[in-house]
């Protein structure tokens, strides 16, 4: 099993999307484990990890997923993840797998959520 | 806010006390005040009316005095007689201050006019003339005032400079003398001085109270009067202000005024006080009092305070006899209250509050008492029960276990022979019972007995003893005597000496297992279910009576073939007659339907699947009566894996990709649904994760895997060599839909295995682990390997 990651660098939204291409299991997930360490060491206000490519995760991944969303909540900033086939909405589900984390099941959601966030942002910034 | 019973008695029977005393202090003030200040009024009125008639005396009597000046002096006088006349005047009157004749010019007999003066200078007399004053006196208006009218008036009040030198006021008449004609002809004036301190002496006791004071009015509205103490004369509207008159003099003249009254400014004080006025008879003088009305109504107050200090008085003593009273009576309540609480310990003995007499709280005691001592012989007798019950539950407790250690494999029997499979279990409806199932090889037969005993615990369990020994004697015969003669032999050994009419149905049967054919015998005993083909039916039986209630009985033979995939189902009634809540009973077709619910299962699972059936539609109704069930199956292809391929596996770093492509290779292989494979591989990925990390095996080890089809499950064995580790248990299981800050990093893997797998089963042997784990297949139609498709 293999897995291929891109990374599309957002500025003016403050967003790194993660493309995750392929299947995150035992074996890929510590490849996967140090490129995100890597990548959300930017000062991303919200990491995306888009799954419309990935068709298996185990819990070895998702403990991988855990752990980045700990790291960025901590430092206030957000994990979200986006476009999960069925069968990996089906493990998120089983493992109830952070429910405060956002989820979004397209594009369009995202953009609406990131236009809220900044129109937030803005406001406190205006105040 | 709580509070206890005596308090709110207290506090309630306090409070209407208080209301009580407020609202007969507040008529009783009410009423006390009308007539106060009606006296006070009264009061008021009476003093003035006595000022009044005293300035009237003192007028009359000064008039007096002047009439006889005026008569005594009826001729023109001269010097000497003058003296003498106004000496014997003010002798005779001790309040003339001064008096005086001055004769007109015209009879005087000087240039300078006559008008000898007489006035007190302490105890003499001082005589000065007023014709020694620079102004001529018949120009001064009080000569020429009288005079001129040709009566006798008070003059306005004024300062005398010439002798006494003080503030004084005078009345005048005329003195007048009877010509030759008999017509009147004016001589001279004559007057009599007061000083208006003297005057004012008439109204001394006019001073109501400090604040206000008496006073005269002139005609003209001149105040005479100690406002302040000193006596002084001023126009009244200098003195005293009112926002209710303007024009003192209106005021005065108006007639409707009459009683003339007025709240005026208090002359020292910032206070309201009352003005009165009344006119003094025959004379256009006044007499006025100013009063404070508050200081008039002060013995109100003082009063109000005396009532008030009386009813708080009262309240408190009320207040102390009820507190007393109260807790008199609640004393009792009270330990009562702490003795029952000690009683709730368990402390019975407890002493309860001292009861004289017949009152409630007397009775309430002695009703106590009595349930103290029924509760303390109540608790004996239950201590002495339960005694008696954990004694008899021990009794049974053991009883149960030799009970079941009278069957094969004490109650949970399992047997495996070349030719059948059988699996047995006995569950009584209390801790014994009489159900009885047993099973012997012996050579190429397997005798096989299940049986119920009449009726239920202790008597049945011990009808049950002697049965199942009878049945294990027969079991180990040398030579295996045939069902119908066995139960024949059973039946004589039952009834004799069975005067209490136990009975037992029994079903007994002899299996050949070379030929599969089963020769059996009922005693009364319900027919066996068939599973063919996963079709029940229940087996058609010549059956004879029950056992132990007759001799000399006999019973049919019956016989059936068995075949490869059979499953034969033998119970006692406490299946078919197992009931609910509602009373309902499952009855024989719905069993039938149990027993062919599990058919696809294994033997053991099958079984535990029937009672787990039955239970379920109990619905949690207690058990009926004793259960027995044996199954007994010669395997067959049916049941078992329609395909089954082992692989071991190097335990190293890349087992788990090995394991994920040869569960994927497989899982085309047998034709199993692509829809369940991402299930299988993430159970799998746990599982070889787990051997991978936490078997610890030496090296070269290898892990066994095998993937059997089955036709409604597939099943995952996994066998490693590693120390004894049951993933089921030992391995972390974190606590799920955590937040982000609570969710702990690791320990997902389990929930993922037993969600998605519907079994799993976990044992050791031979030092090895066995991790078995099937997943329901759903119906799906079957891709042969042929036709599996790849991607």
């Amino acid at each position: 099993m293999n897995l291929d990651t891109k990374l599309h660098e957002d500025r003016d939204k403050s967003l790194l999307r993660v493309c995750m291409i392929g299947g995150l299991n035992t074996d890929t997930a510590p490849g996967f484990e140090a490129t995100l360490a890597e990548a959300i060491t930017d000062d991303w206000q919200m990491v995306l990890l888009d799954m419309k490519s990935l068709d298996y995760v185990s819990s070895a991944g998702l403990r991988v997923i855990f752990k980045a969303a700990k790291q960025l909540k901590a430092a206030g900033r957000s994990l979200a993840v986006a476009n999960r086939q069925p069968q990996i909405e089906k493990v998120f589900e089983i493992l109830q797998a952070l429910p405060d984390m956002a989820v979004f099941s397209n594009d369009s959601e995202l953009d609406e959520y990131l236009d809220a966030m900044q129109a937030k942002v803005k406001g406190r910034d205006a105040h | 806010m709580k509070q206890s019973f005596t308090t709110q008695l207290i506090i309630r029977v306090t409070l209407m006390a208080a209301v009580v005393i407020a609202g007969g202090l507040f008529i009783d003030y009410s009423l006390s005040r009308d007539r106060l200040v009606a006296g006070l009024e009264e009061g008021a009125r009476s003093s003035i009316s006595a000022a009044v008639l005293r300035i009237e005396e003192l007028t009359t009597g000064l008039e007096g005095a002047v009439r006889f000046l005026a008569e005594a002096v009826d001729e023109v006088p001269d010097e000497a007689r003058i003296d003498t006349v106004l000496r014997s005047v003010i002798d005779s009157n001790p309040h003339i201050f001064a008096a005086a004749i001055a004769l007109d010019i015209e009879h005087a007999g000087a240039p300078e006019g006559l008008a000898p003066y007489l006035y007190r200078n302490g105890s003499s007399l001082v005589r000065t003339d007023l014709s020694n004053a620079d102004t001529p006196y018949w120009q001064e208006p009080w000569f020429a005032s009288i005079r001129d009218s040709g009566r006798a008036a008070w003059v306005e009040p004024y300062f005398e400079p010439t002798g006494a030198k003080v503030e004084m006021t005078t009345f005048s008449a005329p003195l007048h003398r009877n010509d030759a004609g008999g017509a009147k002809v004016f001589i001279g004036v004559a007057t009599i001085d007061l000083r208006l301190t003297d005057l004012y002496d008439y109204l001394d006791d006019l001073s109501i109270d400090k604040k206000g004071f008496g006073f005269l009015l002139t005609a003209q509205g001149t105040l005479i009067g100690a406002p302040d103490g000193r006596v002084i004369s001023a126009p009244l509207g200098e003195v005293l202000h009112s926002d209710g008159v303007s024009n003192w003099k209106d005021w005065l003249k108006d007639a409707s005024t009459e009683p003339r009254r007025a709240l005026v400014n208090c002359p020292q004080t910032a206070e309201r006080c009352q003005l009165r006025v009344a006119d003094v008879q025959n004379s256009k003088w006044s007499v006025g009092v100013v009063y404070s009305e508050d200081a008039l109504l002060s013995p109100l107050r003082d009063y109000q305070l005396r009532v008030l200090i009386v009813g708080a008085g009262m309240l408190v003593l009320i207040g102390m006899v009820v507190s007393i009273v109260t807790k008199r009576l609640t004393e009792p309540l009270l330990a009562l209250a702490t003795a029952s609480q000690s009683i709730a310990r368990g402390e019975l003995d407890v002493p309860l509050p001292a009861h004289r007499g017949d009152d409630e709280v007397s009775q309430l005691v002695g009703a106590f008492d009595s349930m103290r001592q029924d509760l303390g012989h109540y608790i004996r007798d239950l201590e002495s029960a339960a005694a008696q019950r954990s004694r008899m539950d021990g009794e049974l407790s053991a009883a149960h276990e030799i009970q079941m250690a009278m069957l094969p494999q004490g109650g949970k029997a399992e047997l495996h022979t070349d030719a059948v499979d059988l699996w047995a279990r006995v569950r009584p409806a209390r801790a014994v019972g009489g159900d009885l199932y047993s099973f012997h090889q012996t050579g190429r037969r397997l005798l096989i007995s299940i049986g119920d005993v009449s009726d239920k615990g202790v008597p049945a369990a011990l009808f049950m003893a002697k049965a199942i020994s009878l049945i294990q004697q027969w079991e180990v015969q040398p030579a295996t005597v045939p069902p119908e003669i066995a139960l024949q032999q059973l039946n004589e050994g039952l009834t004799r000496d069975n005067d209490n009419c136990m009975f037992l149905t029994l079903f007994m049967g002899v299996l050949n297992l070379d030929t599969l054919k089963l020769h059996y015998a009922s005693a009364g005993h319900g027919a066996p279910v068939l599973l063919r083909e996963g079709e029940p039916s229940m087996l058609e039986q010549q059956r004879g009576p029950a056992l132990g209630l007759r001799e000399g009985l006999s019973f049919p033979l019956n016989e059936l073939q068995l075949q490869t995939d059979d499953r034969l189902v033998i119970y006692t009634d406490g299946f078919d007659e197992a009931q609910n809540t509602a009373d309902d009973m499952l009855g024989e077709a719905a069993l039938c339907e149990i027993l062919a619910g599990p058919d696809k299962l294994p033997l053991d699972e099958a079984g535990a699947a029937i009672f787990a059936a039955v239970d379920q539609f109990t619905a949690g109704a207690p058990q009926f009566d004793d259960m027995s069930l044996m199954l007994l199956e010669v395997p067959g292809q049916r049941r078992s894996a329609l395909q089954s391929e082992h692989q071991s596996l190097e335990i190293d770093a890349a087992l788990p990709s090995q394991a994920a492509r040869w569960l994927e290779d497989q899982w085309r292989a047998q034709g199993l649904p692509d829809s369940a494979l991402r299930d299988m591989q993430l159970v799998l990925e746990e599982v070889v994760c787990n051997v991978r990390d936490h078997a610890q095996t030496g090296d070269n080890a290898t892990l066994s895997l095998g993937l059997e089809r089955f036709a409604d499950r597939v099943e995952l064995e996994c066998i490693d060599p590693g120390h004894a580790y049951n993933p089921l248990e030992d391995a972390e299981r974190s606590a799920l839909g955590e937040s982000t800050e609570e969710a702990s990093i690791g320990g997902l893997g389990l929930h993922l295995i037993t969600r998605l797998t519907t079994r799993q089963s976990y044992h050791r042997e031979d030092g090895r682990n066995i991790l078995r784990l099937r997943m329901d297949l759903p119906v799906w139609e079957q891709n042969g390997p042929d036709t599996a498709t790849g991607d």
